[in-house]
This record gives structure tokens, C-alpha cells and sequence, in this order.
């Protein structure tokens, strides 16, 4: 059941289109859904030797010696960051562990289950190994995989969700990490959160403004008809310069919804918007996922615009009214 | 007229129910980017040619090339522009100094971004002088006059060179 770790890169080319493109695998196919990432353990019990340190993908790892039983450990804690009304539609597990020897002991094998109520029931099982004598990555189940149920929001919490490994042979154990994918729900994601953009030209004075096409992304879920606003946070941009603050108006920076390839849009704003401290809808769209790029255009001026660093803070608001 | 109460009480209900099931979420996102100081000086000639002379020029004492070169400057931050000459005196026959080619600012594009400038002649040296002084702004073009001096006592025959330099400073 094991499979290796999926691996993929997004050419990046100029054309805005293959920006587009590369933004909808960089998250992921919109239609499938979304996933948490992989989550840490912050709590384990059982017979595995500093089961602790299979909390992190790092160069600590906890040790398996069952040479003569099969030993059994069980980890939870894990902080799922599930939106309001997700549903669940898969779980995959994964464990960075490997095979090691001190004398004619057995490879390490492993088998795993979840549980959804601490522990009192749980899943089928999924088995993996022998291991290899080297670290290997195992990912059990997947995007559309219940381990053999229908789980609820509810139950992936740090206390109720539990994995539980069996474990026979000898080997370390690296990192116990869960993966859960979802769909629907009302969450926002932005790619990136800070948009950096990077070091003005004296061109860029010349011209007047400068433009980053689709230099951050907006992804959403929505169980029902929603709309998403922007608005600043300050009017004033924050300056750190050795020059007297030239209170750069917030309206400076100017946004706008490029074409998407993706649906879920019913409208959006394609104009040039400067941004302001009232909320401005950026785009609407019917329930589901939709996935939105973003470019943005800041006026730069010799008055407003001296040497130094500015920051400006702003957020989007998803509605479902 | 009860029914049409509990139509109403129905209606609120209702209402509420809906105005419940209102549900947001919010993202902080931030915007960043540095400005460094950024200056840039062109000219639209490097050499003033003042050909050659002739006894008028003599009798006049100097000879005027109106207009003769363009300098321009951009600045995101208050700058000051300044000349000076690359030698104390010319290369030619004798050791003419360098105080005998004088210029002034004959016109500026954006007076509004220039705080004061040299609006009357004055003679090359070697250490700096303003020709200028502004505030943050960009193609803020100068109009170059230029006088080179001359009198019949040093003045021989020859060819005469003398280079000078501007130099923009954002300090």
C-alpha cells in the first residue's frame, strides 16, 4: 500500500497563461479539493523508545526493537486547521522510518490504524515493509481514502484522532505525519501572504507605476454563494527610511483579478482598483472552489515614493451571505 | 390579525435563522518593497567645441557658445550638481587657467524641483562648485551656457583643451 512521496514542479515560462497553469498545479487540481499539509504529532504513548522524536521531520528519530513481540505506539495532538463545514474526503499517513540492525535482528515492518473517538475504536489496518536499511518515506491511503469510513470534521481534532502503529522487527522512526484532504467548507488561502514587491528602478519612476502580473493567488472554498472583499488596513503605507515619512497613500497600490482558467467566478474585478481602507469586492462566484490571481500595480511618484522600505497590510473577507 | 402575527413571528424567525448562517473568513496579506536611492546624470554632448577664434573674439574679451550643452538629472531624493575642472589649466600653448571657461544655467525644464542654480557665469576650478541644487525628481534638463575668456597679452596660437566633470550627489 505504500507509495513513494509525489514529486512535482511547475515550469515557470513568462506567458501569463502558463503562470495560470502552473498556479493551478502549484495547488493542486481546484477540483479535487484541498489538504491541510502535513501535520505534526504533539503527543505519543507506548512502547517505542523516544517515541517523542517522530514528531518532526528532522535527524531525531525514535527507536523499535521488537525483536520478539510486536510493540504498538500511538501518537496524536495533530492541530487540523479544517474550515467551517469542510468535507472530509481522505487521510493519508505518512512515516519516515527505516530498517536498522545491531545484530540478526529482522527489518522493521509496520502496520497503522486511526482511531476518531481516542483510541475506544478503530480503522482498518494498512501495512508497510519490510523496510529498507535506509530512511524511506511510506505514505499510506490518500486524497479519496476514509480508511474505511466517512469521517465528520468534528472527529479530527488533537485529542479524538489518533494513529497507532504496530511494529515488528527493528528499526527508526523519523517522522509519524497525517495528511487529511477536504473540499467545500469557507476557506481562504493566499499564495504567497507576503507579496514582495522587490526593489523599485529609477524606470519605474519614469513610467510612472510598475505592474506584477499574478504575483499572489487566491484560493477559496465555499459551501454556498460567496463574495470576497479587499481593503487596507492603514490609508497610509508603513515607511522605514532615513527620510521623513512620505505617507504614501494606501490607493498607490492598485489591484486587479487577472483571467482565470479555473471556474467558480461569476464576476470579478478586472480594472485596476487602488486599494483602500473601505472593503472593495474583488469577485464573486456560486459554491465550490475557485481560484483567483491577483496583479498588482503600484504608482510610484518622486513625492511619495523616497529611498527607504515600505509595508502595507491589507486583507480579503470571504462572505457567504 | 393574530394570524398575521404569527406570519410575523414566523417571518423573524426565519430571518434569523438566515442572518445565522452568514459566515466569513479573512486573510491578512502584506505588500513590501524597498526603495534604494536612485540618481542618474546624462549629458547630451561631452565635448563644447568653440572652434576657432578670431580677433573679434579678442577684442571682446571672451567668446559665448549659448545653448551648448544639456544636462539632465533624475533624483529620488534632494540632490545637488556640481562641476569642477579636471585640471588646473588647460593642455595648450601656455598655462591657461582653468577659471577662463565659465558657465552658467541658461533655462531648467522643472524649475519646480530645483531649489537654486547657477544663473550667472562663473569660472572652472578644480574643487567643486554647485551648479545646482534640488529636490527628488526626474528629467529635470539643464540648459548650459559657456564662455571661455580670452585676452591678446596670453592668448597665442595653438589648440587649447580643458576637461571638466559634473558630478550629482543624493546625500
Amino acid at each position: 500500500m505504500g507509495s513513494p512521496v509525489p514529486k512535482s514542479r511547475a515550469a515557470l515560462f513568462p506567458s501569463v497563461w502558463v503562470l495560470l497553469f502552473s498556479a493551478v498545479l502549484a495547488f493542486g487540481i481546484v477540483a479535487a479539493g484541498q489538504d491541510t499539509g502535513w501535520l505534526n504529532p504533539s503527543q505519543d504513548f507506548g512502547d517505542f523508545v523516544f517515541g517523542w522524536r517522530a514528531y518532526y521531520d528532522d535527524n531525531q528519530s525514535a527507536l523499535i526493537w521488537a525483536y520478539w513481540d510486536e510493540l504498538s505506539h500511538i501518537f496524536w495532538g495533530y492541530e487540523f486547521p479544517l474550515p467551517s463545514g469542510a468535507v472530509i474526503r481522505g487521510i493519508e499517513v505518512r512515516i519516515d522510518a527505516w530498517s536498522w540492525r545491531l545484530g540478526l535482528e529482522q527489518p522493521l515492518s509496520l502496520r497503522v490504524q486511526l482511531s476518531w473517538d481516542g483510541g475506544s475504536s478503530w480503522t482498518h489496518t494498512y501495512e508497510t515493509g519490510p523496510l529498507p536499511f535506509r530512511q524511506t518515506t511510506v505514505i499510506l491511503g490518500g486524497p479519496m481514502d476514509g480508511w474505511g469510513r466517512t469521517w465528520r470534521r468534528e472527529e479530527l481534532n488533537p485529542t479524538d484522532f489518533r494513529v497507532r502503529l504496530f511494529a515488528y522487527g527493528m528499526g527508526r522512526l523519523d517522522w509519524v505525519a497525517v495528511r487529511v484532504y477536504f473540499s467545500g467548507g469557507l476557506s481562504l488561502a493566499l499564495d504567497p501572504a507576503t507579496v514582495n514587491l522587490g526593489t523599485l528602478t529609477l524606470d519605474d519612476y519614469e513610467r510612472g507605476y510598475r505592474d506584477w502580473d499574478g504575483i499572489q493567488w487566491i484560493k477559496l472554498s465555499a459551501y454556498n454563494s460567496w463574495a470576497l472583499y479587499i481593503s487596507a488596513t492603514s490609508s497610509i503605507w508603513s515607511y522605514t527610511g532615513d527620510l521623513p515619512d512620505p505617507k504614501k497613500p494606501c490607493g498607490h497600490l492598485l489591484w486587479r483579478v487577472l483571467p482565470t482558467l479555473s471556474g467558480g467566478v461569476t464576476r470579478s474585478q478586472t480594472n485596476f482598483t487602488p486599494l483602500s481602507t473601505s472593503e472593495v469586492e474583488v469577485a464573486s462566484g456560486p459554491a465550490g472552489d475557485a481560484l483567483l490571481p491577483i496583479t498588482f500595480r503600484l504608482l510610484v511618484d518622486y513625492d511619495t515614493t523616497v529611498p527607504g522600505t515600505y509595508t502595507l497590510d491589507f486583507r480579503y473577507t470571504l462572505i457567504v451571505p | 390579525m393574530r394570524s398575521l402575527k404569527v406570519l410575523a413571528v414566523l417571518m423573524g424567525a426565519v430571518m434569523g435563522v438566515v442572518t445565522g448562517l452568514a459566515a466569513s473568513v479573512s486573510q491578512g496579506s502584506t505588500a513590501i518593497f524597498t526603495v534604494p536611492t536612485l540618481i542618474r546624470l546624462t549629458v547630451d554632448t561631452a565635448t563644447i567645441n568653440f572652434g576657432s577664434l578670431t580677433m573679434d573674439d579678442y577684442d571682446l574679451g571672451y567668446k559665448e557658445l549659448l545653448g551648448a550643452q544639456i544636462v539632465t538629472v533624475w533624483s529620488n531624493r534632494d540632490w545637488t550638481l556640481t562641476v569642477a575642472a579636471n585640471s588646473a589649466t588647460w593642455t595648450g600653448p601656455w598655462a591657461k587657467p582653468a577659471s577662463d571657461l565659465e558657465l552658467k544655467v541658461a533655462s531648467v525644464s522643472k524649475p519646480g524641483r530645483v531649489t537654486s542654480y547657477a544663473s550667472a557665469y562663473f569660472g572652472l576650478a578644480t574643487t567643486a562648485q554647485d551648479v545646482a541644487v534640488g529636490i527628488p525628481g526626474g528629467n529635470i534638463a539643464f540648459t548650459m551656457d559657456f564662455r571661455v575668456l580670452l585676452d591678446w597679452d596670453n592668448d597665442v596660437a595653438g589648440d587649447y583643451s580643458l576637461g571638466f566633470t559634473y558630478t550629482l550627489t543624493a546625500p
